[in-house]
């Protein structure tokens, strides 16, 4: 489904992602852990096609095509979908009038045909069910005053509505309290399918407690140290990333 | 809630929910609007200045010389090409318990450029005024260029003026985020403007 190989990018003029390899196929759920400043969001971010990175070496393969040199919005109409750490507020703007838009934009992309507004509302609100949200969500502005917890269930949300094939989660769980760190998890678990890949970013092994990785691979200094199965994530847990020394 | 007004055409560009108490005149390309609102009046005011009016500059002159009257101003330019524009706006304070509100916005495309000029006056007998000014403004190009100028002049000390101006480009990081969901640039891009805009654009108006 995915497959980076030898991927380099920079910031500037500062190098972070210094040769990563790494095959996700469509049913695996892989967990990327290492500490700050290991290139574990710059990866996310190039992977989503994010101004300011360049990418000097290397290719991101998804379903056999390289998207390195994609817009975003083509990837997201592939079916690549980013949750963000740090999701944007966007004041004025609608949130249900943005989810529909994005939903709409993404099927015209794929040649489908866009919903109308009932049949949005009756999809969308089962959704929001899922992440245990009410309506009154739909109305405010896109994640303009939203507390923690609510910004990330948006993006839970939003990664419901889009059903991308592949969903790459940077840090969702930074942050987050016991019940709203159960409620991505659950958004995760439902989209958990055979035909589906799953990217997990974090620093800590927390999050692994309620999704269970089939993979887990170690980034530090712009590479992919170590790979293994859940239990590397116990042994980081345990022992910190002191190993890497 | 403004937006639930309905508003008058005065003149291209011009609206008002009222047609008494305003004077608008035209010399070439200057335009020149005079309100003087009378005792316990509440006035509403929205400009539109874009391709369909445009007047090169604006004069805007409110006088207070009557107790307790309220104008609520709310302006939008949006300027592309070479286009340019040159408002002026003055809230002559002269007698007491008056409020004058005025949210103005930019968007300027390509090397359009505005120039906003906020004058906001109260005088010694003005006391218990009330004046707010603010002034936003969105550059969607390297080439486009505002230019503008708050000012306050108070004589009086029992009042609650405020003013403010900002000069900004369009939110990358919104962009991105618009566009990681699938929408295309363009429209994004009209979203996030459309978003700016909003507080202006909610009056709902109607031609007379």
């Amino acid at each position: 489904m995915l497959t980076i190989n030898n991927l380099h990018a920079k910031i500037g003029d500062v190098d972070i992602l210094k040769g990563i390899n790494l095959t996700i196929n469509a049913g695996e759920v892989h967990a990327i852990m290492g500490p700050n400043g290991s290139g574990k969001t710059t990866l996310s971010n190039v992977l989503a096609g994010r101004d300011g990175y360049t990418v000097t070496q290397g290719e991101v393969l998804f379903f056999g095509e390289n998207i390195v040199d994609l817009t975003p919005e083509a990837r997201a109409a592939l079916g690549l979908f980013l949750a963000m750490q740090y999701p944007v507020e966007i004041p004025g703007v609608n949130n249900s009038y943005f989810l529909k838009t994005a939903l709409n934009s993404i099927r015209k992309q794929r040649g489908e045909s866009p919903l109308d507004a009932f049949e949005f509302m009756q999809l969308i609100k089962t959704h929001l069910t899922h992440v245990g949200m009410d309506e009154a969500f739909l109305k405010r502005s896109v994640n303009a005053g939203f507390s923690g917890g609510e910004k990330k269930r948006n993006e839970i949300l939003q990664m419901l509505l889009l059903q991308p094939k592949f969903a790459i989660l940077d840090e969702t769980d930074s942050g987050l309290d016991v019940d709203a760190l159960q409620v991505v998890a659950q958004g995760v678990n439902r989209l958990r399918d055979p035909h589906r890949g799953i990217l997990l970013i974090t620093h800590y092994q927390r999050l692994l407690n309620y999704i269970e990785p089939d993979f887990v691979h170690v980034l530090a200094r712009g590479k992919i140290v170590k790979s293994g199965n859940k239990t590397l994530a116990h042994e980081i847990e345990t022992n910190g990333y002191a190993f890497l020394e | 809630m403004l937006s639930s007004n309905k508003l008058n055409a005065i003149s291209p560009g011009i609206f008002c929910d009222q047609v008494e108490n305003i004077v608008v005149r035209e010399n070439n390309d200057e335009i020149h609007v005079q309100v003087s609102p009378i005792e316990n009046s509440s006035t509403q005011l929205l400009f539109v200045f874009d391709d369909s009016s445009c007047a090169k500059k604006y004069k805007i002159d409110v006088d207070f010389t009557r107790l307790n009257a309220t104008v609520d101003i709310r302006g939008l330019y949006q300027l592309n090409e070479k286009q340019t524009v040159d408002i002026q706006t003055t809230m002559n304070h002269l007698v007491s318990h008056c409020e004058s509100k005025q949210i103005w916005k930019g968007v300027l495309r390509d090397s359009a450029k505005a120039k906003f000029d906020g004058k906001i006056i109260v005088h010694p007998d003005a006391q218990k005024t009330v004046a707010n000014l603010s002034n936003k403004n969105l550059l969607l190009s390297k080439t486009a260029e505002v230019n503008t100028k708050p000012t306050l002049e108070i004589y009086a000390d029992d009042v609650r003026c405020t003013h403010g101006a900002t000069v900004g480009f369009l939110d990358n990081q919104a962009l991105f985020y618009l566009r990681s969901r699938g929408i295309e640039e363009r429209e994004a891009h009209q979203m996030l403007v459309d978003a700016f805009v909003a507080e202006i654009a909610d009056f709902e108006v109607i031609s007379r």
